[in-house]
């Protein structure tokens, strides 16, 4: 069994190109901290409450992520991602709505707390 | 280019940003000054609000640089063989450059003798 799954790691290092993985998970990454900054100040200007403000971060993921597959993969995410279009639209949700809560919180004391 | 585009469109979309948060500000201020216990935005502000964020969302989109085709097979297309296949075994150091050398510094010495 241990073979198998060391059989798989040498496969992928000779049918992919790891930096360029790592270059593709970078461009990503930079898209998804701009949605979060975005999208989550969005939400704090508008002062959504709590399921409502997850709800706003799942359409703009959703935006995003289409954004992502017809502009920079024009629609063939399977050349530039190892899961393909999943890799795309599940990669980091958690995480961007870490930074999404932190961003919505300072723009909703900006704007509604402090008056 | 596309470069260039989307950070235009980026700034373009934060500084709309910035004015729908100012004034939802002004707006609620304006509440509290005229003593209205109003909930909600009037829809101007709503709309300059997601407009702005679709807009910079595009614009982020196109500022990031552009993915790398992962496939070796397509890398792999790109290297001569000589590139790839190289090892210190194949150099020859038994070839005609020796003699060549030779003859080229015989030359030489002859022609600073005359």
């Amino acid at each position: 069994m241990s073979a198998d799954a060391q059989g798989s790691g040498t496969e992928d290092v000779h049918k992919y190109v790891p930096m360029y993985m790592a270059h593709n998970a970078k461009t990503m990454q930079f898209a998804r901290a701009g949605l979060a900054a975005i999208s989550g100040s969005a939400a704090g200007i508008l002062g959504l409450k709590n399921l409502y403000g997850f709800a706003f971060y799942a359409v703009n993921w959703v935006l995003i992520s289409f954004l992502l597959l017809a502009i920079k993969t024009q629609f063939k995410p399977h050349l530039f991602f190892k899961g393909g279009a999943k890799d795309i639209f599940t990669d980091g949700f958690i995480g961007g709505l870490l930074s999404y809560i932190l961003f919505h919180t300072f723009l909703y004391g900006l704007v509604h707390l402090y008056q | 280019m596309s470069i260039t585009i989307g950070r235009l469109l980026s700034l373009v979309g934060i500084t709309f940003l910035i004015h729908s948060a100012y004034s939802t500000y002004q707006h609620l201020s304006y509440l509290n000054a005229v003593d209205k216990a109003e909930s909600g935005l009037p829809i101007e502000i709503i709309a300059e609000c997601l407009i702005s964020v679709v807009v910079s969302l595009v614009g982020v989109v196109l500022c990031a640089g552009d993915l790398k085709n992962i496939l070796m097979e397509n890398e792999m297309r790109k290297q001569t063989i000589d590139k790839l296949d190289t090892a210190p075994s194949f150099i020859t150091f038994n070839h005609r450059g020796r003699r060549a050398v030779s003859a080229h510094s015989l030359l030489q010495r002859r022609s600073h003798m005359s």
